[in-house]
């Protein structure tokens, strides 16, 4: 994160997804500002990804809308794409590339200056910088997942979506990442991530929601008694 | 309580359907029994009045389809009424005008038969037929296999779109490409007002019935869409899996 | 500008794919080559006919060595979801189209200067106007990326896609074939009372009509 953002404000209002006969979101509603960590929990098939998906705009929804309103206006389009970046499940980086070279693409896309610099000090931080010229597809999914988190770092987003991104990693990789999305936060960015661990809901979450059959069964502060209730109210269901 | 078929007949789709009855019995009196026999072709060119009728029709649903297709993409797909009848008209015209292409490319050949002695000739006009069925199937098996979903209907309409330009340049070219093509016949032709008489009478009877088929597959579309929400309103309820 | 070079940055992004792997120019080249060879028996049965046959082999094997060319072009965005990392960036779609466009129409070039020496060279065939043959093949290769890349792009996560592709794209590019035929076998001086010139504006007119509806519709279809 690079120098600091303005106010700003993500938000999914009563978003409802329908795939053939099937609620897959039924009326969620969710918003992130800076420094905001929220935290999608519940089982498998809760639309924890969809979500997700449609607040990146992968997804298409039926009803409800989403909206970025980004220094006092209302952004869509380029601008909102700029804004908010996607981490979702199959990674989105190219196999065939090095790491180096699929954050500097990822770099120019989003037409951030001085890239070459800044995909070298992006590689550090993710701990990459040894493995920078190995091809991603020969990287591990532990070391995939970092070069994944440096494309969100790149590319200068203040909004992350974060699908599961504790996949793969080991126990030093998951506090690396921990430290990097609080960093996020704390540099006036906002986080919007997906997670089954308690553990990482607990240290991370400002705000946790609890999905279940696309509904918000809870929407708690974060902490150790929010993550507690969360974790109930998805398993034991009212 | 219904009390017999007639009653029916209230129904507007059923009065089309009606009409459209009437008037393909009336254009087979026109065509066999007003229509004097041709001097050179006898009999077989009475097949032309039904084949150049579903020829006609194929285009419009043709054009009618891409016109869907171009709305529908005008929307970007978005849920509501307006998407459902588009989406709905463009399915319809491409079934409807599938069906038509067939009666066209079958009875083709036959009249070629007997007119030029030979089943299958790139005849610029046949061969723009052939395509128009071709663009229509490709159009259908994308609704069929590229996902009813948002973006599968999009791929359909983006295809639909491109077929009114692509028609074009294909027309074009085969024009030119036919080089010493047969004559097409009736260019002008026509002459003896009973032939027109049942001509005319052919083109409102395939009209008729272009128009039937098509409003009885949207309304097919519509029951669908009412069926799925029914499904939707039992899914919304339910607290689910 | 910045679009220009988001443009740049996809095309160099793909070459350099293709250098490291080629995965797309193997297998065109290798598809083609295998074409021409087949045609040659099954056509060459009596070299006298070879030059009435040679200019329909021409296209046919730029039409389905392209469509593989296309399909591999874009099992590299499959992969990982890497076209959606593209459309979910902050660049214009028509950008991540004309950079498609522009990699596929490269390796279709490379793949017809290695195999269309060789059509003329089974076929007997001797061009004698060079610019026309050379024109209609670019003019044409133009139409059949354009083409090709909308609905690839398009189809790329459809079931049976490898059927798909070419049920969708042959007819909308039956003018192209005709119009690339017509004027191939004018070149190799087939004795037609015609001039290239009109087939060549006609292909001209194919490209510039589709690449505005095609780059106009990729936006549409994709944000839909």
């Amino acid at each position: 994160m690079t120098g600091s953002l303005p106010a700003f404000r993500i938000a999914a209002e009563a978003v409802t997804r329908v795939i053939g006969r099937r609620h897959i979101l039924r009326g969620v509603s969710l918003d992130a500002g800076p420094g905001d960590v929220v935290a999608l929990v519940g089982p498998n098939g809760a639309g924890k990804t969809t979500l997700l998906h449609v607040l990146a705009g992968r997804s298409s929804h039926e009803d409800g809308r989403v909206r970025l309103r980004w220094d006092g206006r209302e952004v869509t389009g380029l601008e909102f794409r700029a804004r908010v970046a996607f981490l979702p499940h199959d990674l989105f980086l190219y196999p065939d590339l090095t790491a180096r070279e699929n954050l500097a693409f990822f770099a120019t896309l989003h037409g951030v200056g001085d890239a070459t610099d800044r995909v070298a000090g992006t590689l550090d931080r993710v701990g990459l910088a040894r493995d920078a010229d190995r091809l991603v597809r020969t990287l591990s999914r532990g070391m995939q997942q970092r070069a994944a988190v440096g494309r969100l770092l790149v590319t200068g987003a203040a909004v992350w979506l974060l699908d599961e991104p504790g996949t793969g990693l080991d126990t030093l990789g998951r506090q690396w990442l921990w430290s990097t999305l609080e960093g996020h936060a704390r540099a006036g960015g906002a986080v919007v991530l997906s997670s089954h661990d308690p553990a990482e809901v607990g240290r991370l979450a400002t705000r946790i929601l609890a999905l279940r059959s696309g509904r918000v069964l809870a929407d708690l502060a974060g902490g150790p008694d929010g993550t507690r209730q969360a974790f109930e109210a998805i398993e034991n269901p009212p | 309580m219904r009390t017999g078929w007639f009653e029916d007949v209230k129904n507007p789709v059923a009065g089309l359907a009606v009409a459209a009855a009437v008037a393909v019995v009336a254009a087979l009196v026109a065509v066999f029994f007003v229509a004097p026999r041709e001097a050179t072709l006898g009999i077989s060119q009475k097949i032309f009045y039904f084949h150049v009728a579903s020829a006609i029709h194929m285009m419009v649903l043709f054009a009618l389809c891409g016109l869907c297709g171009l709305a529908y993409l005008g929307m970007r797909g978005r849920p509501g009424r307006w998407t459902a009848v588009v989406d709905g008209l463009g399915v319809a015209a491409a079934e409807v005008g599938v069906v038509l292409g067939a009666v066209v490319l079958v009875t083709g050949p036959l009249w070629a038969r007997k007119a030029w002695g030979t089943w299958w000739t790139w005849e610029p006009r046949l061969t723009l037929s052939l395509m128009v069925f071709l663009l229509f199937l490709a159009y259908l098996a994308l609704r069929a296999f590229a996902g009813s979903d948002r973006f599968g209907r999009g791929v359909a309409s983006g295809l639909a779109v491109v077929g009114l330009p692509a028609l074009y340049f294909i027309h074009f070219a085969v024009e030119r490409w036919g080089g010493a093509h047969p004559q097409v016949v009736f260019k002008g032709g026509l002459q003896n007002p009973d032939m027109q008489v049942a001509f005319y009478a052919s083109l409102l009877a395939m009209s008729l019935v272009s128009a039937t088929l098509v409003v009885l597959r949207l309304r097919i579309e519509r029951l669908k869409g009412r069926l799925d929400a029914l499904y939707l309103a039992l899914d919304r309820r339910s607290p689910g899996a | 500008m910045r679009t220009l070079g988001q443009f740049v940055a996809v095309l160099r992004k793909d070459l350099t794919i293709e250098f490291r792997s080629r995965d797309i120019l193997y297998p065109m080249a290798l598809f083609s080559f295998l074409l021409v060879v087949v045609f040659s028996f099954a056509f060459l049965s009596d070299p006298a006919k070879a030059r009435d046959y040679g200019p329909g082999i021409v296209w046919v094997t730029v039409l389905f060595s392209s469509t593989v060319g296309l399909n591999r072009l874009f099992d590299r965005e499959r992969e990982n979801g890497c076209l959606w990392a593209l459309l979910l960036g902050p660049v214009p779609a028509g950008a991540v189209f004309a950079a498609k466009v522009v990699g596929h129409l490269l390796f279709t070039g490379l793949m017809e200067a290695l195999t269309l020496p060789l059509v003329l060279l089974f076929f007997d065939l001797p061009v004698v106007d060079v610019p026309a043959f050379l024109a209609a093949v670019a003019l044409g290769t133009v139409g059949v990326s354009l083409v090709g890349t909308l609905f690839s792009a398009m189809l790329m996560n459809a079931r049976m896609k490898e059927v798909l592709l070419p049920l969708v794209t042959y007819p909308v590019l039956v003018p192209v074939v005709i119009a690339g035929v017509k004027v191939t076998a004018l070149a190799v001086g087939a004795p037609l009372a015609e001039e290239p010139g009109p087939w060549l504006r006609f292909l001209a007119g194919f490209d510039m009509v589709f690449g505005v509806v095609t780059l106009l519709l990729f936006e549409r279809m994709v944000r839909t």
